[in-house]
């Protein structure tokens, strides 16, 4: 019988054995960085360090889109846009907007709409719960619970209310957790590579 | 291996700068550019430091205080149509019905009506009475489904809230209004509630403002009084207020509130027919209930260390009682938040109240002088320090306050908080708080009962206000432990020792003359005096435990010690014993939530509260119970029944005497919630 790995919070002093971390792998990291880094569009000046968090977790929901997989009746055909979904104010500051705009993943459009509190989360595949929705996240949850949306939130208890990704801080950099469980109701696939780089993973492993 | 991270994270970060720098300046405010990240590997994204971590509030777990807090979903399982009902849940309170639209609410004793140790807040406007320095509960009407979190501190806050927060500060935080957008109407009705309901409308105007605009509704039946007969605490209350919210520019937000009500209320009041009746007669009394508020918060942002609110309010009240209280009042404080170097965090202020009074006054209560006006002015200085980073925090601090009764009063505070890890962390704190004197110390004037000599002589029983009352004082010593226990339980408790003196007392005064009313009479009066000291001592437990992913309990327990006495030559018997036994000793809670299905969710509760020696009320348990049912997605049915166990019981016999008290009843409602 496969036993759950115990959740643990974001602790600076604990390393799990699954957080990549091979010199070679950050040589290469440093490498492939500079070629991107001359080659990408910044927006603008960098003055704007207040947003560094948001623009980091922003880049993350990109990716996260990238490394999970939907099941294939979630989208009515293939023109149906990516949509990711927050709820109340924009804790990004219009950050997610500016970061997936005009982009593609798996040759979808990507869009981004801000609902309102109470309103339907119908039609969104990512739906992120920032840190402003703490003690309101009960109900958003379980409307997307067992449908195809991936819940991402920031508050420190987020995935063990049955959220799928949560993010967390630690020592100043974006670390993320996730639950298996979770991603397994929704019917959502996780790609290794983005298990391997969770922080922690609640639910069933494979190699455990 | 950690270093290595480190130097590799700065140089993400550097050459992502030196990319923006080579690609020259953009000419837009850096508050609304971003850094588009998505070219970055997931493993890279990983390594980039962020500066920003959120935020000016606090983090919960770090408070070095008791602080509990009651979320909205809290609210929504509790069942409780009103604040009063929302604070039993809260360990260390201590909540009782004294009638219909009556409440004695204190935080870790000195319960009583006019309980004046405990500060109410709505969105920071303070809502106490100074005319008591107490809480008029029945008032205090604010639409359940609009509050984004109540916090209720335990122990004093005094130094950033100043005067009155003696044993505790509660808070009620309303949503933004960008976030009770579109329609909701909220209708019900129960068994002791003949109909209540909410309309409320919100949305954007222009492209910076969001609104809301709404209009309550309740009425409540009478309840039956120790006799089983008609209490007459019946009452009604219509309520219509708004809220907007705007963006004035990227660092300026400004929040406009207000709301405006009128209602009657029931009561069984003793009242006093003539200077020579020996004693008060019961009689059955109504009160036009009326008012309003108006309240502006300006906040600014000066860089994301930095920012200051102004915040501006009126308050105006009128009630038709036996003291046809009448008043006005005006605050307006300045915060400015900052913070120092890498490891201190200051938050300094000023703020000034203006109060006004009309009274009208009867033969049994009256204020003298009827009308007149009072202020406060007062500055406060915080200092967080990071002694030891991610692990010791020092706060220290101080209040300065002075009134126009009792002049100037300090108010220090010392706390630190110890974080063994993210789950576990430890607190203590030392610090003086001040109860100032409200208007009634000064300047009442009961007549309580009247008697005629052998020799003909009339002789009226008085209690008078004093203009030379103190401020009551406090010396509070607290710590507590918070921790969480494997992935499902967590665990807070608190502890205190607090040293009262200089509290109220009431001491035979000296007999004077009167010619009016007629007849002549001789006045044997008490005066208020500060002959009083004592101590409390107390702790509370509070546990949550995530049992299954469907069910949820939440339990706590608490006891408190109080043990005044009066100070020599002081010849007050009755307020110490009173106050000793005026608050249980002991109260435990336990909450349970289960969620039956997708839609329906089953919610059930028992409060114990211990007997109150002083006023021979028995003890009593409550249980309520809930269910709600998501029809739709835009659609909540819900039942409740609260108070099940018994079909009617007493809870507070309040030594004031203002009011009487009666039966607390068995009641259940439904309710019907609907958005769209």
């Amino acid at each position: 019988m496969k036993r759950a790995v115990t959740l643990s919070w974001c602790e600076s002093r604990k390393r799990v054995r699954a957080y990549a971390g091979s010199k070679n792998l950050k040589a290469l990291s440093l490498a492939v960085l500079l070629v991107t880094a001359s080659s990408s569009q910044p927006k603008a000046s960098a003055e704007s360090s207040a947003n560094t968090e948001y623009d980091v977790k922003a880049a993350f929901l990109f990716h996260f889109a990238q490394f999970v997989e939907w099941p294939p009746d979630a989208f009515k055909d293939e023109h149906t846009p990516l949509t990711y979904c927050t709820i109340g104010e924009d804790a990004f500051h219009g950050s997610l907007d500016e970061s997936v705009r005009g982009k593609r993943i798996g040759n979808r459009e990507l869009r981004v709409r801000h609902l309102k509190e109470r309103e339907q989360i119908d039609g969104c595949y990512v739906l992120f719960l920032s840190a402003a929705q703490r003690g309101r996240q009960g109900e958003p949850l379980a409307s997307a619970n067992g449908h195809p949306v991936l819940t991402v939130g920031e508050t420190e208890h987020f995935v063990q209310e049955g959220g799928i990704i949560g993010f967390c801080l630690e020592e100043k950099k974006v670390r993320f957790e996730i639950n298996l469980e979770a991603a397994g109701r929704a019917q959502l696939k996780i790609s290794a590579k983005l298990l391997a780089l969770a922080k922690t993973v609640l639910g069933n492993r494979r190699e455990d | 291996m950690k270093q290595f991270r480190g130097r590799f994270g700065c140089c993400v970060l550097l050459a992502l700068l030196a990319q923006q720098a080579a690609q020259g300046q953009s000419a837009q405010n850096p508050l609304t550019q971003h850094l588009d990240l998505t070219q970055e590997s997931l493993e890279d994204l990983m390594n980039v430091e962020v500066t920003s971590v959120s935020k000016k509030e606090q983090k919960l777990s770090r408070t070095a205080s008791a602080v509990f807090v009651i979320t909205p979903e809290d609210i929504r399982q509790s069942g409780a149509t009103n604040i009063p009902d929302l604070l039993r849940m809260v360990p260390g309170m201590d909540v009782a019905q004294i009638n219909g639209n009556t409440w004695a609410i204190s935080a870790r004793g000195l319960n009583g009506q006019f309980a004046n140790e405990l500060l109410v807040m709505i969105d920071g406007r303070n809502v106490y009475s100074p005319t008591s320095g107490g809480v008029f509960w029945d008032t205090l009407d604010v639409t359940l489904e609009n509050i984004e979190r109540i916090e209720i501190i335990r122990g004093p806050g005094a130094t950033v809230w100043g005067g009155n927060a003696v044993n505790g500060v509660v808070n009620i935080i309303r949503k933004k209004a960008g976030d009770t957008q579109g329609m909701l109407v909220v209708a019900g009705a129960g068994n002791m509630e003949p109909g209540f309901g909410t309309v409320e409308y919100g949305a954007r105007a222009g492209g910076h403002t969001d609104y809301r605009i709404y209009s309550k509704y309740f009425s409540i039946d009478e309840m039956n009084d120790r006799q089983a007969e008609g209490g007459g605490d019946g009452w009604h209350l219509l309520r219509v207020g708004f809220r907007s919210d705007t963006t004035v520019s990227e660092k300026d937000s400004l929040i406009l509130q207000g709301s405006i009500y009128a209602g009657r209320e029931g009561g069984p009041v003793p009242i006093l027919p003539s200077i020579a009746s020996p004693g008060p007669v019961n009689q059955q009394l109504f009160a036009n209930l009326s008012g309003g508020s108006l309240q502006s918060i300006w906040n600014h942002t000066y860089t994301e260390r930095s920012d200051s609110t102004l915040s501006a309010s009126y308050d105006g009240y009128e009630r038709s009682d036996r003291l046809g209280d009448k008043r006005k009042t005006f605050n307006l404080d300045f915060e400015h938040h900052f913070q120092q170097g890498r490891r201190q965090d200051f938050v300094w202020g000023l703020g000034y109240r203006w109060t006004a009074e009309n009274s009208q006054g009867s033969l049994d209560v009256s204020l003298i002088p009827p009308n007149q006006s009072t202020s406060v002015v007062s500055g406060f200085l915080q200092d967080e320090i990071a002694a030891i980073p991610d692990r010791l925090y020092v706060t220290v601090g101080t209040k300065v306050e002075r009134n126009t009764y009792s002049g100037f009063a300090a108010l220090p505070s010392v706390r630190a908080v110890y974080e063994f890890s993210n789950r576990r962390m430890a607190w203590a704190a030392i610090s003086r708080a001040v109860r100032t004197p409200s208007e009634a110390d000064v300047s009442l004037r009961l007549n309580v009962a009247g008697f005629t000599e052998p020799d003909g002589t009339h002789v009226l029983i008085s209690v008078l206000g004093n203009p030379h009352v103190e401020d009551e004082r406090v010396t509070a010593y607290e710590a507590g432990y918070r921790t969480e226990m494997g992935q499902r339980l967590s665990i807070d408790l608190a502890a205190y020792y607090n040293r009262y003196d200089h509290q109220n007392s009431s001491e035979p005064g000296t007999p004077f003359f009167e010619l009016t009313p007629l007849p002549p009479h001789l006045v044997l009066p008490t005066i208020g005096q500060n002959r009083i000291d004592g101590e409390t001592h107390g702790l509370e437990i509070t546990a949550k435990w995530k049992v299954a992913r469907r069910w949820t309990l939440n339990a706590s327990y608490d006891f408190e010690r109080i043990h005044m006495h009066r100070e020599p030559p002081s010849q007050d018997t009755e307020t110490a014993p009173d106050t000793n036994g005026s608050d249980p000793h002991v109260h435990a809670r336990i909450r349970s939530h289960v969620d039956l299905s997708h839609r329906v969710g089953w919610d059930a509760a028992a409060y114990f509260t211990d007997r109150l020696l002083a006023q021979g009320v028995p003890s009593y348990t409550r249980v309520d119970t809930g269910l709600s049912w998501r029809w739709t997605e835009r659609l909540t049915l819900s039942v409740v029944g609260q108070d099940l166990l018994r079909a009617q019981h007493l809870e507070f016999l309040d030594s004031s005497g203002a009011t009487n008290s009666t039966l607390i009843r068995r009641s259940c409602y439904g309710k019907v919630i609907w958005h769209f």
